[in-house]
C-alpha cells in the first residue's frame, strides 16, 4: 500500500515550509560566531539597524531564557549571550525586507572579544588546565555515567578468555535532504505567534517558544508542514526556529528564516564522535560471561540530548543476547564544535560496532562460526534484563536464519573469491522511549476521530510525519480496525490549534504510541457506530456485525445498513461525533530506580540481522559493498512497503557512516558542511539490499508491530567491517574504513608477512 | 540560503560578440554549463559584474570529424562526448572519461571547454564566503595565507579535471580566440602551474575548440578513483595512450590529474618500451609517476595516498593495456 501524501510529494504538489513564505514576508539571516571560544567584549550592531530595509536586529539580550531538550540540562541561549563556544554559533539576526539586505546587515555587525583556549577533541577538552565552556561542568565532562548490573568482576574471572580493543568512530550528521527553515509570523495587535517548522518534535518547539518568548503557550500555534526528512536532527527545538519567533516578534509580522546547507550543517546535532573500549570475557564454548563497555562522546558545545545519548549507548548493551554481567562508563564530553544530538540508531550505534565487531575476533578465536556464536547467546524470552528491560518478543533467532539461508553464507565461507568477504551483525532499538522527556501524567499518546453527517473520518494527530510515514501507518491502524478503506479517512497532523498534543518523532515511538492510540480511538468510534446499527436494525450491539461499509446483524439475511445510515443514525441527538483514543505506558515497563534508569525501557525492542558482501580493491583501498542482507523484526509489518523502505534507508545510512561519511573540523570550522564533501552515498554505489520482514507479533504493539526504522542501521558498520576483515584479514577499528587507511593497513599486513618470512 | 551575488547577462549569438562584449565589460566572465562557475559564484568565489553566456554560439557546439583531424567545439556537453558514435569509434577513451565525471544530470550542463578550465581546488577555497572569512580567506583568493603550506607563497589548489589527462595523451591542441585574434596551443600551454591562476587564458579569451590530430592505432585508456562512484571529483586519475605499436614496442604517452596544481604529463615523452612491459620498465614508469606529481593536503585524502593512488592506477593500467 501507498503512502497516503505519496501523490503530493512525487508530484510535487507538497508545500515544505520554505514554499510557504507568503508575498511581502521579511527574510531573516543570522550572524554567526567566527570564533571557537571566546568573551564577548562587544557587539555592535548599529550599523546593521541603520541599514535602509533593516526591519529588526536582534541579539542575545533579546532573550536571556536558556532552552534544551531535556529539562535538566538547559544550558544554551538562541542568541549567545557573554561567551562564544563554536565557531558559526548564533550571535545576532537580522529581519529585511529580503535576503540580500539581511545579509549585508549582519556584514555590518562589529564584534569584539577575548579569545579563549578552544577544544576540538575530547583529550584536548579534558585535559589537565583545560578552560571550562560550562562553569558549572569542570573538567568539560557534561555528564558521566557508571553503571555496573551483575558481578563484572566474577564474570571476568570465570571466562576461559577475555578479549579487548578500543574502536573510534567518526563524527556523522544526518543530511536530511531539505535545508532547515522556519516561517514565524507575529500578530502585534494580539500579541499572538504562529511558527511554521521543519521540526520532528512540534510540541517541544511550542514549550520552547513560550519559554524564550515569556509568552502563554495558549497565545503559540505551532504547525509543522510536509518536512524532508530529519533522522534526529529535529527531535528538539533549533535555535533558528526561536530565533525566526524572536525576529518576528521584533519586527512585528512575518520573517521567513532559511537556512543555506552549510548554516544546516552547522545546526548539526548528529552522532557524536566517539572511542569505545570494549571489554568481553567469554568460556570455550562461546558463551559471553562479562561485557565492560567504556565509551567517550565528543558532544559537542552544548548539552542537546547529550545525557540520554551517552546512557543510550550503556543502556542498550543489554537486551540483544544474554549476557549476565555489564559494566558500563560513559563520559559526555564538551568541545567546542557544533553540538551533537540524537541520530538514527540514538546512541547505540556506535557501541554495537565495536561490540559485535570485538564478537567476530572472538569466534575468529574459537574457531566457531559467526551464526554459532551468536545463537549461543540468545535471549529466553519474556525477559527482564539485568537492567531492567522487558523483552516480549525477539524474531533475532529467525532474523539470523534467514540472513544465514538467503546470503548463502555457509558455501561462500568455503568457498572464498580473492579480494571477497563477508560479515555478519546483529543489533536492536527501542520502540518508543518508556519514559517521555517531560514527566506530565498525561497519557504517551493520544488521538482523536471526528465522524460527521459526510461519512468521512478525520483522525486529529500530532504525531509528526517527516517522510517516514507516521501518517499512512494511523489511517491504516483506523481503517483496519473500522473496516473502511483510505477514501473515508483523512489525516490531519501538526497544527498545535487543530490537533492534539503529541511527543513527537522520535525513539520510533509513533507507530507504537500512536498506533496504539488510533486502535483505541477507532474501537470507540466502532463502538458507537455499532450501537447505533443496533438501535436501528432493533438488534442488541453484540449482535451486530461490523463489515466496514456494512453493519448487519449477524446471522440475518437481510442486507443491513450502509455507512451512511449507520452514521446517519448515530448522529441524531447528538450531532457531529468526535473520540478519543489514548495510549499509556504501564508503570512496569518504565524500568528500574538507578540514576540513569529512564533511558532504554521500551514495551517492545525490534531485532535485525545482516550479512555485508564487500569487494576490497587492493590497488585504491576501495571497499565495495556487493551485497547486503538484512532481516529485521518489526513485530508486524503494518505497511510491509513501507517497513522495506525504512529498512533499505536504515541500511543505506549506516552504509554511509562504515565508509564514507563524517564531518571534520579544521580549528573548530566543519570541513566538510556541504553534501559534495560530505559524503553520503549515492545511488551508483548502493548494493542490492534483500530485506527480510521478521514478524515476531509484539503482544503490545498495535496489531502486533513495533520499530522498524532504526534497528537495522547499528548492524551495518559492523557487518561490513567484519567483511572486510574476511577479505584482507584486517580488522578495522576506525570508522569509516577510508581507503588510505585500507591501503595503509594492507602495507603493514605486507611489511609485517616479510618480517615474518625473513625470521 | 545563499543567493547569488547580482550580476548583468548577456547572451551573445556569435564568437565575436562574446569578445566584444568582454572587451567592453571590465569584470566579465564566460559561462559554458555553469557547474563549476554558479558553484563557485554563490559561494562567492568570484563576483563578476557581468556573465557573457556562450550557450547561442551555434559553432561552439560543432564537432567536425576531418580526414587528418577532430575538432570538438568548448560547448559540447559531456554527455554528448559519451553518445556521439563517430567520437567513440575515433576516441572511445573520451566517452570513456567523460561518461565517469560527476553524476548524470552534471553531464548534461558541464561542457568540454568547461572541464578543461575547471577551476583549481582545495579544502580551504571550495568553502563559503563565512567559512573563508573566518580564518583570513586564502592565497588562491582574497587572502595572503596558504592554510596547506602556511610559510609558503604559492598556491597549492588542486586540479581535478577528467579530460585534461586523456586529452594531453591524445595530444590534443585547443584553440583559443580573444580581442588578439585566434590562437591555437598544445593543452599543456594552456596550465600555468600556478593553482591560484591555473590557466594561461588572458582576459576576454575563450576556449572554442579542441583539435586532435587523427591517429588510427592508437589505443588510450582512462582509469581513476574517487570515494564515491558519482559526483566525487577524483582522488587521482591516469590516462595512458599507447601508439604505433610495433611488432614489440611502444610509445607510451601517460598524464594524471588531481594530485597536482595543474593535469602532469610525464616529461621525456613519449617513453619507447619494449613489449612485453618488463617488470624495470614498469617498475621505472611508477618511479617517474612518483616523482612528476606533488599532492598536497588540498583535498580529504592525505597526499601520500594519492601519490599511491597515482601509482597503483598507472600500474593496473599499464597491465591491462598489456593484455588488450
Amino acid at each position: 500500500m501507498a503512502l497516503i501524501d505519496g501523490i503530493e510529494k512525487v508530484t510535487g504538489a507538497a508545500r515544505y515550509t520554505a514554499d510557504l513564505v507568503p508575498r511581502g514576508a521579511l527574510a531573516g539571516a543570522i550572524f554567526r560566531s567566527p570564533f571557537a571560544h571566546a568573551q564577548i567584549v562587544s557587539l555592535d550592531v548599529s550599523k546593521a539597524r541603520q541599514l535602509p530595509g533593516v526591519v529588526a536586529v536582534i541579539t542575545g539580550d533579546e532573550c536571556d531564557k536558556t532552552y534544551g531538550v531535556l529539562p535538566i540540562a538547559m544550558n544554551e541561549y538562541p542568541l549567545a549571550r557573554d561567551k562564544l563556544r563554536y565557531r558559526g554559533e548564533p550571535l545576532a539576526a537580522v529581519a529585511a525586507v529580503d535576503l540580500a539586505t539581511a545579509q549585508k546587515a549582519c556584514s555590518l555587525i562589529k564584534l569584539k572579544v577575548r579569545e579563549l583556549p578552544a577544544y576540538f577533541d575530547a583529550d584536548a577538552a579534558c585535559a589537565a588546565g583545560a578552560q571550562v565552556l560550562h562553569d558549572d561542568r569542570p573538567g568539560n565532562i557534561a555528564r558521566d555515567v557508571h553503571h555496573e548490573f551483575g558481578d563484572i568482576k566474577k564474570g571476568f574471572a570465570d571466562a576461559d578468555f577475555v578479549l579487548e580493543e578500543s574502536f573510534s568512530c567518526a563524527e556523522v550528521t544526518h543530511a536530511h535532504m531539505e535545508p532547515h527553515a522556519s516561517l514565524a509570523e507575529y500578530d502585534p495587535e494580539r500579541g499572538r505567534l504562529t511558527l511554521h517548522s521543519v521540526t520532528q518534535v512540534p510540541y517541544y518547539v511550542h514549550l520552547t517558544i513560550a519559554r524564550c518568548l515569556e509568552m502563554d503557550a495558549s497565545q503559540i500555534r505551532v504547525v509543522k508542514p510536509f518536512v524532508g526528512g530529519g533522522f534526529g536532527a529535529r527531535t528538539e527545538t533549533l535555535n533558528f526556529e526561536i530565533i525566526a519567533c524572536l525576529l518576528a516578534r521584533a519586527a512585528g509580522g512575518r520573517v521567513a528564516l532559511e537556512l543555506s546547507r552549510e548554516e544546516t550543517f552547522l545546526t548539526h546535532r548528529g552522532r557524536p564522535q566517539t572511542r569505545v573500549k570494549m571489554k568481553l570475557g567469554l568460556t570455550n564454548d562461546g558463551r559471553i560471561l562479562a561485557c565492560s563497555c567504556q565509551t567517550w562522546q565528543t558532544g559537542g558545545a552544548y548539552d542537546g540530548y547529550g545525557i540520554v545519548t551517552i546512557l543510550y549507548a550503556g543502556a542498550l548493551l543489554n537486551g540483544i543476547y544474554n549476557i549476565p554481567n555489564v559494566k558500563y562508563d560513559g563520559y559526555r564530553i564538551y568541545t567546542n564544535t557544533p553540538s551533537c544530538g540524537a541520530m538514527r540508531g540514538h546512541g547505540s550505534v556506535n557501541v554495537r560496532f565495536a561490540f559485535e565487531a570485538l564478537l567476530d575476533r572472538a569466534a575468529e578465536k574459537l574457531g566457531m562460526d559467526a551464526f554459532a556464536l551468536r545463537r549461543k547467546n540468545l535471549l529466553k524470552t519474556p525477559i527482564r534484563t539485568i537492567n531492567d528491560l522487558r523483552i516480549e518478543s525477539y524474531g533475532l533467532p529467525a532474523a539470523l536464519d534467514w540472513v544465514e539461508k538467503a546470503s548463502g553464507w555457509k558455501e561462500k565461507k568455503k568457498k572464498k573469491k580473492p579480494g571477497h568477504g563477508i560479515g555478519l551483525a546483529c543489533s536492536h532499538y527501542v520502540s518508543g522511549a518508556a519514559k517521555p522527556v517531560h514527566w506530565t501524567g498525561e497519557p504517551h499518546a493520544v488521538v482523536n476521530l471526528k465522524l460527521d453527517f459526510d461519512g468521512g473520518i478525520t483522525i486529529a494527530t500530532g504525531a509528526a510525519d517527516i517522510g517516514q510515514g507516521s501518517s499512512t501507518i494511523l489511517a491504516q491502524a483506523v481503517g483496519e480496525v473500522m473496516g473502511l478503506g483510505f477514501d473515508r479517512l483523512t489525516v490531519i497532523a501538526n497544527d498545535s490549534r487543530i490537533t492534539p498534543k503529541d511527543n513527537g518523532s522520535y525513539s520510533s515511538r509513533v507507530t507504537f504510541m500512536v498506533g496504539n492510540a488510533a486502535v483505541s480511538a477507532a474501537r470507540r468510534l466502532k463502538e458507537i457506530l455499532t450501537c447505533a446499527a443496533a438501535r436501528k436494525l432493533e438488534a442488541k450491539p453484540e449482535d451486530i456485525e461490523c463489515l466496514g461499509e456494512i453493519y448487519r446483524v449477524s446471522g440475518r439475511q437481510d442486507e443491513g445498513l450502509a455507512f451512511n445510515e449507520v452514521v446517519a443514525e448515530a448522529l441524531v441527538d447528538v450531532g457531529t461525533l468526535t473520540v478519543k483514543g489514548t495510549f499509556t505506558v504501564p508503570r512496569e515497563y518504565q524500568g528500574g530506580r538507578f540514576r540513569g534508569a529512564a533511558v532504554g525501557p521500551s514495551m517492545a525492542y525490534s531485532y535485525a540481522a545482516s550479512v555485508a558482501e564487500v569487494r576490497v580493491d587492493m590497488a585504491t583501498g576501495l571497499v565495495s559493498v556487493v551485497k547486503i542482507w538484512a532481516a529485521h523484526d518489526c513485530g508486524f509489518a503494518i505497511n510491509p512497503l513501507s517497513v522495506e523502505g525504512q529498512i533499505q534507508g536504515g541500511v543505506w545510512m549506516g552504509l554511509g557512516q562504515a565508509l564514507s561519511e563524517e564531518t571534520r573540523y579544521h580549528e573548530g570550522l566543519p570541513l566538510h558542511a556541504n553534501m559534495l564533501d560530505y559524503r553520503v552515498p549515492t545511488m551508483a554505489e548502493s548494493p542490492p539490499i534483500e530485506v527480510r520482514i521478521i514478524e515476531s507479533l509484539d503482544p503490545n504493539g498495535p496489531f502486533g508491530a513495533k520499530e522498524a526504522s532504526e534497528g537495522a542501521l547499528a548492524s551495518i558498520m559492523p557487518a561490513i567491517a567484519n567483511a572486510v576483515h574476511d577479505a584482507t584479514g584486517i580488522r578495522f577499528t576506525q570508522m569509516p574504513i577510508t581507503p588510505d587507511t585500507v591501503l595503509d593497513a594492507l602495507a603493514k599486513k605486507a611489511r609485517q608477512a616479510m618480517r615474518g618470512n625473513r625470521s | 540560503m545563499i543567493p547569488l551575488p547580482p550580476f548583468s547577462l548577456l547572451r551573445p549569438d556569435s564568437l565575436d560578440e562574446a569578445v566584444r562584449a568582454a572587451s567592453q565589460h571590465k569584470d566579465a566572465r564566460f559561462l559554458a554549463g555553469g557547474t563549476d562557475l554558479m558553484v563557485n559564484m554563490r559561494r562567492g568565489l568570484l563576483k563578476p559584474a557581468c556573465v557573457i553566456d556562450l550557450s547561442n554560439i551555434v559553432q561552439l557546439h560543432r564537432i567536425t570529424f576531418g580526414e587528418k583531424e577532430t575538432r570538438i567545439g568548448g560547448l559540447v556537453s559531456l554527455a554528448r562526448l559519451t553518445r556521439e558514435p563517430e567520437l567513440q569509434i575515433r576516441y572511445p577513451v573520451i566517452a570513456q572519461a567523460a561518461a565517469q565525471i560527476a553524476a548524470p544530470a552534471h553531464r548534461e550542463m558541464a561542457s568540454l571547454a568547461g572541464n578543461l578550465c575547471l577551476d583549481t581546488r582545495c579544502v580551504f577555497y571550495n568553502q563559503s564566503e563565512w567559512w573563508r572569512g573566518t580564518i583570513g580567506y586564502c592565497l588562491k583568493y582574497d587572502g595572503e595565507i596558504c592554510h596547506v603550506a602556511k610559510s609558503g607563497n604559492t598556491c597549492f589548489a588542486a586540479f581535478h579535471g577528467d579530460l585534461a589527462p586523456v586529452l594531453l595523451v591524445l595530444g590534443a591542441r585547443v584553440e583559443i580566440v580573444g580581442t588578439e585574434g585566434r590562437r591555437i596551443i598544445d593543452l599543456q600551454e594552456l596550465y600555468s602551474g600556478d593553482g591560484k591562476a591555473h590557466l594561461t587564458l588572458k582576459r576576454g579569451e575563450i576556449l572554442t575548440a579542441v583539435i586532435l590530430n587523427n591517429r588510427p592505432g592508437t589505443v588510450a585508456r582512462y582509469e581513476k578513483a574517487r570515494i564515491r562512484s558519482a559526483i566525487d571529483f577524483p582522488l587521482a586519475g591516469v590516462a595512458i595512450a599507447r601508439a604505433n605499436p610495433l611488432k614489440n614496442k611502444a610509445c607510451l604517452q601517460i598524464a594524471l590529474t588531481g594530485i597536482d596544481v595543474k593535469p602532469v604529463q610525464l616529461e621525456g615523452a613519449p617513453l619507447t618500451v619494449s613489449l612485453p612491459l618488463s617488470d624495470e620498465a614498469e617498475a621505472t614508469i611508477c618511479k617517474q609517476v612518483t616523482q612528476a606529481i606533488q599532492p598536497m593536503q588540498s583535498s580529504f585524502s592525505p597526499p601520500g595516498y594519492r601519490r599511491k593512488l597515482a601509482v597503483n592506477l598507472t600500474r593496473r593500467l599499464l597491465r591491462e593495456m598489456a593484455r588488450e
